[in-house]
């Protein structure tokens, strides 16, 4: 597995977390543990998100960009086998 | 409003195209129980709800929703890459092929296009919740119907990739995670 394929799987991994952390949230938001749960994923995915796109490219319109050159279409779209 | 995430929710990466297995699998992104409709249902009952926890869940759902639509559309947009004739051909997805060519259509296996007759939008509370437990209900036999076909060597691969790709890479995922 490449250096690439690692960052984004780690991403992967702390946006699905935060995604089910919340979910679980929504049925029980006055849970502590939950809360404190939800505060370290929110941290830990943009951590993960923050390695990838310094390395590899935006992920998102507002981290897109350029000097000369409008980045945001220069990497495989998610779908393409390259991009996986 | 949506905001677009340039990424897959869960990898997909397929070695070798398999015509023959996209019709099968194009059922989990049209067909009555598959993700658009999962995800159109949710993001339609939403409105209506009197409780703004749950219609903030339906639309969290709806949402979670439409990147299984992405991630099952990416399969097979893969698994149809690179065929030659004779594969297509021997692989029955002529009949597929001859009005979409590779392009990914939301249809059911059988080729019934999309439809939002598979889903019911009442703006009742109750009325909705049962309709989306019944939905719920046939996923779920769905699944217990393809673990039974994976007994069957025959169809195992349709079997594993049906089970294990479009609902239980999640579950998968979860396990994995450190």
């Amino acid at each position: 597995m490449t250096d690439k394929q690692m960052a984004m799987r780690r991403l992967q991994q702390a946006d699905f977390v935060l995604l089910e952390a919340g979910m679980y949230l929504n049925g029980y938001p006055t849970c502590m543990e939950a809360l404190a749960y939800f505060e370290e994923a929110k941290k830990a995915a943009k951590a993960a998100r923050c390695a990838y796109e310094e390395a590899y490219g935006p992920l998102t319109l507002s981290s897109a960009g350029g000097e000369t050159c409008f980045d945001w279409n220069k990497s495989p779209l998610p779908w393409e086998w390259e991009a996986n | 409003m949506f905001i677009y995430d340039r990424k897959l929710q869960y990898p997909v990466k397929i070695k070798t195209p398999n015509p023959a297995l996209a019709k099968i699998i194009i059922s989990q992104v049209g067909g009555p129980d598959g993700e658009l409709a999962a995800s159109t249902r949710y993001l339609s009952q939403r409105f209506s709800m009197p409780n703004r926890n749950i219609a903030g869940m339906l639309t969290d759902i709806g949402v979670e929703e439409l990147a299984h639509v992405e991630m099952i559309s990416a399969i097979i947009y893969q698994l149809t890459r690179n065929l030659s004739p004779e594969e297509i051909k021997r692989a029955g997805f002529d009949t597929y092929f001859v009005d979409h060519t590779t392009g990914v259509y939301p249809q059911a296996a059988s080729g019934t296009p999309f439809t939002t007759a598979y889903i019911g939008v009442k703006g009742d509370v109750l009325a909705d919740l049962h309709e989306d437990l019944a939905a719920d209900a046939a996923i779920t036999n769905a699944q217990l119907a393809k673990s039974a076909l994976q007994k069957n060597s025959k169809y195992r691969d349709f079997a594993f990739w049906m089970f294990a790709l479009a609902f239980s890479s999640l579950q998968s995922h979860k396990c994995n995670r450190s």
